[in-house]
């Protein structure tokens, strides 16, 4: 084998392991977490969304997800509502919520450290209340 | 190729094991606790024995490596950080290697033409690699700094803000990410791509390169794209910040192979090539001074080496020296 | 030029043809460098010392052998002398246990050394060169690689491995070019010391370092000269000065009281073109009436212990303080020479100091003091002359060096292990008026070696001299073709000895001077007669019997 398909083969392998084992992680990825169907449903369903009541006895997606995923959801939220005007999101269950962060605090404002809890633990500052009043700032 | 592949293959192993460990044999306390504390005793107690090892051998010369003029007559322009004439420009041409990489920055390519003449170049791309991969290695593990510590001093939030100032995605992109991959896929193709590379390179040149770029695809990816939680990942740390031994909340398996790998890192660095890091303060051409005419520095093993004096030298020729004329001690 | 011991310039520039853009030579797909054979050849190795040679110094193994014999016979034990020295001196040494431990093979060595530019050799790549010996520094002093092997890069010592040893660690001149790029400093000079104190435990060794060694001692420099043909060499010299210039110089010898011991390699009193540079030293004392004297005894300025054992070079070093000591004199000016003030610049008061019995030295004509000199009490002779030139003590006619186009080449140990880069240039700059640099990745700190310093001057090593010099003969073409130079000009004894030859090799019709020479040709001295011919007696452009219209 000469030198240059050695070296052909050697990215090819790296490549290949590195290719496999994102795929390895993703696979893993993709089983342990609920699949997010509303998203393809959502703009068929679009129409009725306005003035869609608010299930507040459950969280949108299950807890364990939200506590990984909540700032790509609310970032989803923000993006779907703001730019797209889709503002409603259905979740697996069927249930519709409004993309809103006021359906957040509708069950999570009555307690204004709810956010903070954890994000002071963790070191962590959202960009959320660059606009949005904090619940810390609001009047209880 | 074995030489690239071995390490791969063994990069792998060692990720398959804490997913096995978690996934079937629910080790998480030896992963989480005992592993961790292993590899930073090894880290730390390995470092201070090669560092003390070093310190306690003599350095019987003072053996700089001078790179530019020396300190000599007073309208002669001298070189003060490549050629030091006192121990403080020694130091700072040892932080100008540790922080700039200065030597490296010197490097050239040679090149063999017709005539037959050698043609020299200006080849930074491996100083640029090389300083590229160890800063954002180290902004990363300082950035780390908010699992252990309780609230983030001023200078590492700072840090944090600038490396994510481009305020993409979210959570927001570091830059360093992105960096640390390209340098590492940089210095691994570097190996790969030159001839001579390839013929002195060793496994054990790819096997940290390899170790360092799992660890960073894996933290990449728990930030970006599979997720962890982080809550009993920062308890896990402040955990072990404070030396205790609390039993960790569930986290996903692929923290752990991040975490073990990261722990393999930690416990090869004394045993490796790794230890340049320690090497570079120590190294004899570098952090000495280039003043040895005018001050001794002194060898402490100085043997007592018996040499041929000049009686001896006149006892065999001075028959011969007095004809010459030469004068003599004896007659 | 025609020698068993190298190939036909023709038949090399060819290999280099074929070679290029390349610097490697063969095909290495797939192999590793510990497989690839070792194999002696005319031309690429050093005739083993002398039996007679090594009963003289006391080392170890005397015999005769050959590189090429399969049997090198070594002494009962040998791994065990090896391994013991080895540890010995990781023990004595920080640079070689750090340098050992902390290479990343980063590769930016590799192509810097002058070897391998001018071999193609892997093994030739300073970092390949140490990792000969490394490989066996983790197969036996450290714990993790010696389980994983070939993971590691670590192997056996074996009869194979010392002969690798022994062709690579002297296919090295200790230049130190590749400390200049290592980012860790690694300087593979300490390194080649290391394993040819290693070798030499074992009667491994060359007769062309150990020969002069052994004179040296008895004798008081590396040709063997006894002191009544030292003094008649200088003494003919005088006369030589006598009919170019007509001035009469007068030396002294072992003269007690004078004020300066002058010291200088003995291949300046016999050696060709070293002679011309001894003329100008001589020339230059008389000038400025300096009250000096040359000692036969301490007749040596370069070390070639060095090349042998840090004992060695202490040994054969301690007669300079020894001598200076006798004489009374108040320092020490030393001569040009390359490894000589390696040896004065970083190792000699270590070695042989304090020298409390000297004074610190001060220019008995200017009144400089040299402060940098202070506690070693030794001047180089290029600091001394810039300093009489900055001060207009010296008459100097820079017109009568017209007939030389000079560039000049930068000493090894000069460059990279003392840092004096200016004051040559300086010199040279105020006697010649024609001068240009070699381009800039060949001067200074990244000058390039002749190819056959640290003792491999030996005429039977040819084939690799020429192409260990080819770097620096390659740089000199270059000016060469773009200025016209045609003098190579050097503070080096070796240079000296060793550049005549590379240059008619590779670069036919340039010729090799040493800087004192050029200033012997350009003083102008007091009562001199009309002169026509500089110290070669070659006839100076401008100053011919024809052309009075000076």
């Amino acid at each position: 084998m000469n030198k240059f398909s050695q070296l052909l083969a050697a990215i090819a392998a790296g490549l290949a392991v590195f290719v496999a084992a994102w795929f390895f992680i993703q696979a893993g990825h993709h089983g342990s977490v609920p699949a997010i169907a509303a998203d393809a449903v959502a703009p068929a369903a679009a129409s009725p969304a306005k003035g869609a009541p608010i299930d507040s006895s459950k969280c949108i997606l299950p807890t364990d997800y939200m506590r990984a995923h909540h700032m790509q959801e609310l970032n989803k939220w923000r993006k779907d509502s703001v730019r797209d005007g889709n503002r409603t999101f259905v979740n697996p269950e069927g249930a519709h919520f409004d993309k809103s962060l006021n359906t957040c605090m509708g069950c999570h404002g009555s307690n204004p450290m709810f956010c903070f809890m954890c994000h002071e633990y963790a070191n962590v500052k959202p960009t959320c209340w660059n606009c949005h009043l904090s619940p810390m700032e609001v009047p209880q | 190729m074995k030489k690239v592949l071995n390490p791969l293959i063994a990069v792998i192993v060692l990720a398959l094991i804490p997913y096995a460990g978690i996934t079937y044999g629910k080790l998480d306390y030896v992963f989480a606790i005992v592993i961790p504390y292993a590899a930073a005793a090894i880290l730390v107690l390995g470092m201070l024995f090669r560092l003390v090892d070093w310190i306690r051998r003599p350095v019987p010369f003072n053996i700089p490596t001078t790179c530019g003029q020396e300190q000599s007559l007073d309208w002669v322009k001298t070189n003060p950080l490549e050629c030091p004439s006192n121990p403080f420009m020694a130091a700072m041409r040892v932080l100008s290697e540790v922080f700039l990489f200065r030597s490296l920055f010197r490097n050239t390519k040679a090149e063999l033409h017709s005539g037959p003449k050698l043609v020299y170049g200006s080849h930074k791309w491996l100083w640029l690699g090389g300083l590229a991969f160890h800063w954002s290695m180290l902004v990363i593990v300082v950035r780390h700094a908010r699992f252990f510590l309780e609230t983030l001093p001023m200078p590492i939030g700072l840090l944090e803000s600038f490396d994510s100032f481009l305020d993409v995605t979210v959570p927001a992109f570091y830059i360093t990410d992105a960096i640390a991959l390209a340098a590492i896929t940089f210095l691994v193709l570097r190996r790969l791509s030159d001839e001579k590379m390839r013929i002195l390179s060793l496994s054990t040149d790819y096997f940290p390169l390899f170790l360092f770029g799992a660890i960073a695809v894996i933290g990449i990816s728990m930030r970006y794209v599979t997720k962890v939680n982080v809550m009993p990942v920062k308890s896990l740390a402040m955990t072990l910040a404070h030396f205790g031994f609390d039993a960790p909340e569930p986290i996903g398996v692929l923290f752990y192979i991040h975490l073990f790998l990261v722990c393999v890192l930690l416990a090869y660095i004394p045993f490796s090539k790794l230890v340049h890091m320690g090497g570079i303060f120590l190294s004899p051409t570098r952090n000495l001074p280039n003043n040895s005419r005018a001050w001794r520095h002194v060898n402490p093993w100085n043997p007592d080496i018996k040499f041929r004096t000049y009686a001896e030298y006149e006892d065999e020729f001075r028959e011969k020296m007095k004809k010459a004329g030469l004068p003599v001690e004896k007659q | 030029m025609s020698n068993k011991y190298a190939l036909k310039p023709d038949e090399l520039k060819k290999e280099f043809e074929q070679k290029k853009p390349r610097l490697l030579k063969g095909e290495f797909a797939g192999k590793d460098w510990w497989d690839l054979p070792v194999e002696f050849r005319d031309g690429n190795w050093c005739f083993p010392a002398k039996p007679e040679v090594l009963d003289d110094l006391h080392f170890a193994n005397p015999r005769k052998w050959a590189a090429t014999d399969k049997d090198w016979q070594l002494p009962a034990g040998w791994e065990k002398t090896i391994r013991d020295g080895m540890k010995d001196r990781l023990k004595r040494f920080r640079s070689f246990k750090v340098f050992m431990d902390s290479c990343v093979r980063c590769g930016a060595c590799a192509d810097k050394c002058h070897f391998f530019l001018g071999t193609g050799d892997p093994k030739n790549m300073p970092v390949l060169r140490a990792e000969l010996l490394r490989s066996v520094y983790r197969n036996d002093f450290t714990g993790l690689a010696k389980i994983l092997k070939n993971f590691s890069g670590s192997r056996t010592l074996t009869a194979d491995v010392i002969k690798e040893w022994h062709m690579y660690f002297n296919q090295c001149t200790e230049c130190r070019r590749c400390s200049v790029f290592c980012p860790m400093g690694i300087d593979t000079a300490e390194i080649t010391m290391m394993a040819r104190e290693l070798l030499n435990l074992i009667g491994v060794n060359n007769n062309w370092i150990l020969a002069p060694v052994a004179n040296c001692n008895r004798t008081g420099n590396h040709l063997g000269i006894e002191p009544h043909t030292f003094e008649q060499n200088i003494m003919s010299m005088v006369d030589d000065i006598e009919d170019v210039t007509g001035v009469k110089v007068n030396p002294t010898f072992n003269r007690k009281g004078a004020e300066i011991l002058f010291i200088t390699p003995s291949g300046d009193v016999f050696g060709d073109p070293g002679v011309y540079t001894m003329m100008g030293y001589l020339l230059l004392f008389h000038h400025i009436g300096l009250d000096y004297t040359i000692s036969t005894y301490a007749s040596e300025g370069g070390n070639f212990g060095m090349f042998t054992s840090n004992e060695m070079m202490k040994k054969i070093n301690a007669k300079m303080y020894h001598e200076a000591k006798r004489l009374g004199v108040k320092w020490i000016l030393g001569g040009e020479c390359g490894h000589m003030w390696r040896v004065v610049h970083q190792y000699m008061n270590t070695m042989n100091g304090p020298a409390d019995f000297l004074k610190e030295p001060v220019s008995p004509i200017t009144g400089t003091k040299f402060t940098n000199a202070k506690a070693t009490k030794m001047v180089h002779i290029a600091e001394f002359t810039a300093d009489l030139i900055k001060h207009g003590k010296l008459k100097l006619d820079p017109k009568r060096n017209d007939h030389l186009r000079t560039t000049f080449h930068d000493s090894c140990n000069v460059a990279r292990g003392m840092g004096m880069l200016e004051e040559p240039r300086y010199v040279l700059n105020k006697v010649c008026n024609v001068f240009h640099e070699m381009p800039e990745n060949t001067i200074r700190e990244q000058t390039f070696c002749c190819g056959s310093g640290s003792g491999l001057n030996a005429e039977e090593f040819m084939d690799t001299r020429m192409r260990g010099g080819f770097p620096r003969a390659s740089a000199v073409a270059h000016v060469r073709e773009k200025h016209k130079v045609d003098s190579l000009v050097t503070i080096c004894a070796i240079d000296r000895a060793s550049l005549p030859a590379l240059m008619r090799y590779w670069n036919p019709g340039v010729t090799v001077y040493g800087l004192h020479e050029l200033v012997g040709n350009a003083l102008i001295m007091k009562g001199e007669k009309k002169r026509t011919e500089d110290l070669r007696e070659n006839p100076m452009a401008g100053f011919g019997e024809d052309d009075d219209d000076e």
